[in-house]
């Protein structure tokens, strides 16, 4: 394969919502997408979410977005599809009965309308 | 949208990296051509290192920006951006130079104060014969205008920036350079910026507002020749949203004060300490 395709395979590999199998202990998962676009800053994003499981799971998980349940399931079914909502970057994960992380990954969000870094930081003026 | 599309269209913004919210919490960026004004309400106080000096009360702080494509303007200080990208950032810069904050209120960061601290003085009774000297005692040390560059350079969590500053409003006609770094943290909904500073004053601007000569009313043993000098600081602020409108903020800060400005008859503390917790709203 040449170079220039290797490039073209990770620039969409990167971008099409994929992300890294997350593991621990012999449990996996594959969420796609991963990136939530939304017009401006600030604004709420509505991502459907396909999340696929991989490995032994315990009887009974719950899925978090950062400290927001989003739905518990007894057993867990392979193949998850749910609409989260965030508007800013956040951690989406799933948790056994006892609330430890069994895994978790990072949902990102970017605005269409971009956004200027200002050169100082806020409330400089004391 | 295809797939392709969609694909491609998540490529530039992975690439460029300029449209991550992530700063958007701490209100570190803005969008372009709109402006941000934010008001704190709450409690605070800025030390006075000099003698009969008052404590400077924070009460009310107003945050105000605008940013165009190069041009902008925050708070005090008004630039433009040569080089604004995801890593590395230069602009030139003409601001407020804030040494004068200890001589008198009126300025803008306590112009909007209440005065009730006003009078509360740092130091206790003066020993009888002990080399002081009462800002009460001395000339009007005047506002100076600064003009400068500033080099900024990005990582994921973190910011460097080196800044070189000259007084253009003929006060004092001094220097000043400024390195800093930033490091910020995502806790849960909190945003924590720790930052370590570096300032070196040259002679000229410290001898200004803290030597005494000819200009002030002090006997001739009490004349003191100010000196250049590095002074190091520390800052930590925290935000953390209360709605959509409304934030949580608290700020801690401490300067260490170089010799050549604090072996000054007029000034009693080697340093200055910021403390400020409130809520801040953002219209």
């Amino acid at each position: 394969m040449k170079r220039k395709d290797l490039f073209a395979l990770l620039i969409l590999w990167i971008s099409a919502g994929g992300s890294p199998i997350a593991v621990a202990q012999e449990r996996a998962w594959a969420l796609k997408p991963t990136v939530c676009v939304v017009e401006r800053l600030g604004e709420v994003c509505e991502l459907p979410l396909n999340i696929e499981l991989f490995g032994v799971f315990p009887a009974q998980a719950c899925l978090f977005l950062q400290s927001t349940e989003l739905a518990c399931w007894s057993p867990i079914p392979s193949q998850i599809s749910v609409v989260v909502e965030y508007n800013e970057p956040a951690e989406i994960s799933l948790r056994d009965p006892l609330d430890l992380p069994i895994l978790s990954s990072h949902l990102d969000i970017k605005a269409l309308i971009p956004v200027r870094r200002r050169v100082r930081a806020p409330w400089s003026l004391f | 949208m295809s797939k392709i599309s969609r694909a491609l269209l998540l490529s530039l913004l992975a690439l460029y990296g300029q449209l991550s919210l992530a700063c958007e919490r701490d209100g570190t960026c803005l969008e372009p051509r709109q402006w941000h004004i934010a008001v704190a309400l709450g409690a605070g106080v800025r030390t006075n290192p000099l003698v009969d000096g008052d404590l400077i009360p924070l009460v009310i702080l107003p945050d105000f920006a605008w940013y165009g494509d190069a041009f902008y303007l925050d708070n005090d200080e008004v630039g433009y951006q040569w080089l604004p990208s995801s890593s590395l950032a230069l602009e030139t810069f003409v601001s407020l130079n804030k040494e004068a904050t200890f001589f008198e209120f009126g300025h803008p960061s306590n112009f909007l104060f209440g005065d009730s601290l006003a009078g509360v003085s740092m130091i206790g009774p003066q020993e009888e014969g002990e080399r002081t000297v009462s800002i009460d005692e001395i000339a009007k040390r005047r506002w100076a205008v600064d003009a400068g560059l500033r080099f900024h350079v990005y990582a994921q969590n973190s910011e460097w920036t080196l800044a070189l500053k000259t007084d253009i409003s003929g006060v004092h006609e001094g220097h000043q350079a400024e390195l800093g770094y930033r490091y910020t943290m995502m806790l849960e909904e909190w945003t924590l910026r720790l930052a370590p500073s570096l300032v070196w004053k040259s002679e000229s601007l410290v001898d200004y507002y803290y030597g005494l000569d000819d200009r002030d009313a002090v006997a001739p043993s009490l004349r003191y020749e100010a000196s250049s000098g590095w002074q190091p600081g520390f800052s930590i602020a925290g935000s953390k949203p209360l709605s959509e409108d409304w934030l949580f903020l608290f700020k801690a800060a401490v300067t260490k004060l170089h010799s050549g400005m604090t072996n000054s008859p007029m000034v009693e503390s080697d340093w200055v300490h910021t403390a400020f917790v409130g809520a801040a709203y953002t219209f």
